[in-house]
């Protein structure tokens, strides 16, 4: 549904305000929501890495975590050219996205990469999928089972700030990437 | 009316049974999780004979699995709108999937508890319900499903982000967890602000009956988990299950003091309600939602009793436009429309 302020982009931000027990709601998109100096912004607020948000944790735990930010970012296009970033599968633009906040197709994921990881770790708070998947990945004789496994023990280890594990899991991984990537090097 | 749609209507939904967990409070849990094809663009950048091309390739896909061998396919642009009404006053259809019709449609289950929506924001939007306060059994009753899904069709995937959405709100597990929630006890103390702006900063969203920008009525609320990514199933599960529990026991603790505090005045508006759902003749939407909410509130606290033809929440649901006209076979207009919504009602409540 369109924003209820400027008519024009789809809503992201659900305003509940109550009055005498009546809950009024909005929809708003996030720039407008933004001028109404609402403090909640989950998806299209300004690209600022020294903060990850309310609920972003990404930054919590020092240079581990920055490892695995550095990690998921690896083959970051320059910030000058972001704005004309173009999907060469759908032709969907990253303007397009912002303003729908939308993908055009699967492939857009790899396209857009940098800026939709900032996004999806401001929204839910860390950017590293650790839930199911599908069952030719998990049965097949690749590595993808037991480096996920292996970011989730990383995870924990700096949750409960046991830093010397973490070095640990973190070389596994390392040497897990390089053995996927065919001996490719990850800095 | 359409054969394959005439086959699941009349039918009792399961999940609209009495008892559920926490029932009193609690209509329904949904378990969703969005799944694309990796080699389509998504729903909205897609053509007609792409939307065409994956509606049959989901279709042949999931019919040839066993989990869905009594399902029923129903394409949107085989039902007319009353039936694409009916669908979505049933949950089984979002708001948005019958607005635009074409190329989109619904694989549901008999139980009419379990369904799979095609070309809605993604390609597939599989969903599962529960009566009550059920996000564990709602969630493998999902999973279910989408193992059914593994094993015939191959998702859009990626090791690090996970399951590839149209929005990044769903990329990662693609899981939703929702609850439908009364909350008339919080409303009338006038607790409820707090409670939903606590929501929204332990991250979920609050919303209306039908979800995205649909309004609150008859002190209804869905209320839903928007993380999911950096957490496992199992953990969003739980999470949900311990902030919504602390929801069910503020309501639960409400609605008692309300009790403690003026329970004549709550019987009165209860039983007022009551008489009217009983008596009237002319029976708006709104109004339907209201009065049952206070009847529902009076039979939580033990001041009426529920009817024994049918649950208030088959009434819910059954008290809503298409479900009437398409229980007298035609479309209503205006005055016609809350005639008949009486009626309906003054059969149900005409013995309790």
């Amino acid at each position: 549904m369109k924003c209820e302020d400027c008519g024009r982009r789809d809503s992201l931000i659900h305003l509940s305000e109550i009055t005498d027990g009546e809950v009024q709601s909005t929809w708003l998109c996030p720039s407008c929501a933004a001028t109404r100096q609402m403090t909640f912004l989950p998806e299209d607020a300004p690209t600022d890495d020294s903060r990850v948000g309310d609920f972003g944790r990404a930054d919590d735990a020092g240079s581990l975590a920055a490892f695995l930010n550095h990690d998921l970012a690896l083959g970051m296009a320059p910030a000058e050219t972001e704005e004309n970033l173009v999907c060469g599968s759908c032709g969907y633009t990253l303007q397009q996205y912002r303003s729908a906040n939308r993908l055009g197709c699967p492939r857009c994921y790899r396209a857009f990469g940098p800026v939709l990881r900032t996004h999806l770790a401001r929204y839910h708070g860390r950017c590293l999928h650790l839930g199911r998947m599908p069952g030719n990945l998990t049965g097949g004789p690749n590595t993808l089972a037991e480096l996920t496994r292996c970011r989730i023990d990383l995870e924990r280890a700096i949750k409960s700030e046991d830093f010397e594990n973490a070095a640990l899991v973190r070389d596994r991984i390392r040497q897990l990437e390089a053995e996927r990537d065919g001996g490719g090097a990850v800095s | 009316m359409n054969p394959a749609l005439e086959h699941l209507v009349n039918r009792p939904a399961t999940w609209l049974e009495r008892g559920g967990p926490s029932g009193r409070i609690v209509v329904s849990t949904r378990a969703r999780l969005a799944r694309n094809l990796g080699e389509f663009p998504f729903p909205h950048h897609a053509s007609g004979a792409v939307l065409s091309t994956v509606w049959g390739q989901v279709e042949r896909g999931l019919m040839a699995h066993e989990t869905f061998a009594q399902a029923v396919p129903l394409r949107l642009e085989d039902l007319d709108p009353l039936e694409r009404r009916y669908l979505q006053e049933c949950h089984l259809v979002s708001p948005q999937l019958i607005q635009q019709a074409a190329g989109r449609g619904v694989v549901v289950l008999p139980d009419l508890s379990r369904g799979v929506m095609v070309n809605e924001e993604d390609h597939l939007r599989l969903s599962a319900l529960t009566g009550g306060f059920n996000p564990r059994a709602a969630l493998q009753n999902v999973l279910a499903l989408d193992d059914a899904l593994d094993r015939t069709l191959t998702c859009a995937f990626q090791e690090d982000l996970g399951y590839l959405c149209a929005s990044p709100a769903n990329t990662g597990t693609g899981l939703r967890l929702s609850v439908l929630v009364h909350l008339p006890g919080l409303v009338l103390a006038d607790e409820i602000g707090k409670i939903l702006n606590a929501l929204r900063q332990l991250r979920f969203t609050v919303q209306g009956l039908y979800g995205s920008g649909s309004t609150v009525r008859g002190a209804l609320f869905q209320i839903s988990s928007m993380v999911a990514l950096g957490k496992d199933e199992d953990e969003i599960a739980g999470d949900f299950e311990y902030h919504l529990g602390k929801v069910i026991l503020h309501e639960d603790t409400a609605r008692r003091q309300l009790l403690d505090r003026d329970s004549l005045g709550i019987e009165d508006n209860c039983r007022r309600s009551l008489a009217v759902l009983s008596h009237a003749r002319l029976m708006t939407s709104q109004e339907a939602f209201d009065r049952l909410s206070q009847v529902m509130l009076g039979a939580s606290l033990g001041l009426v009793e529920e009817p024994v033809s049918q649950s208030f929440y088959q009434t819910l649901i059954g008290q809503q436009t298409a479900h009437l006209e398409v229980g007298v076979g035609r479309s209503l207009a205006g005055q016609e429309k809350s005639a008949v919504r009486a009626d309906y009602l003054r059969r149900v409540f005409s013995g309790a």
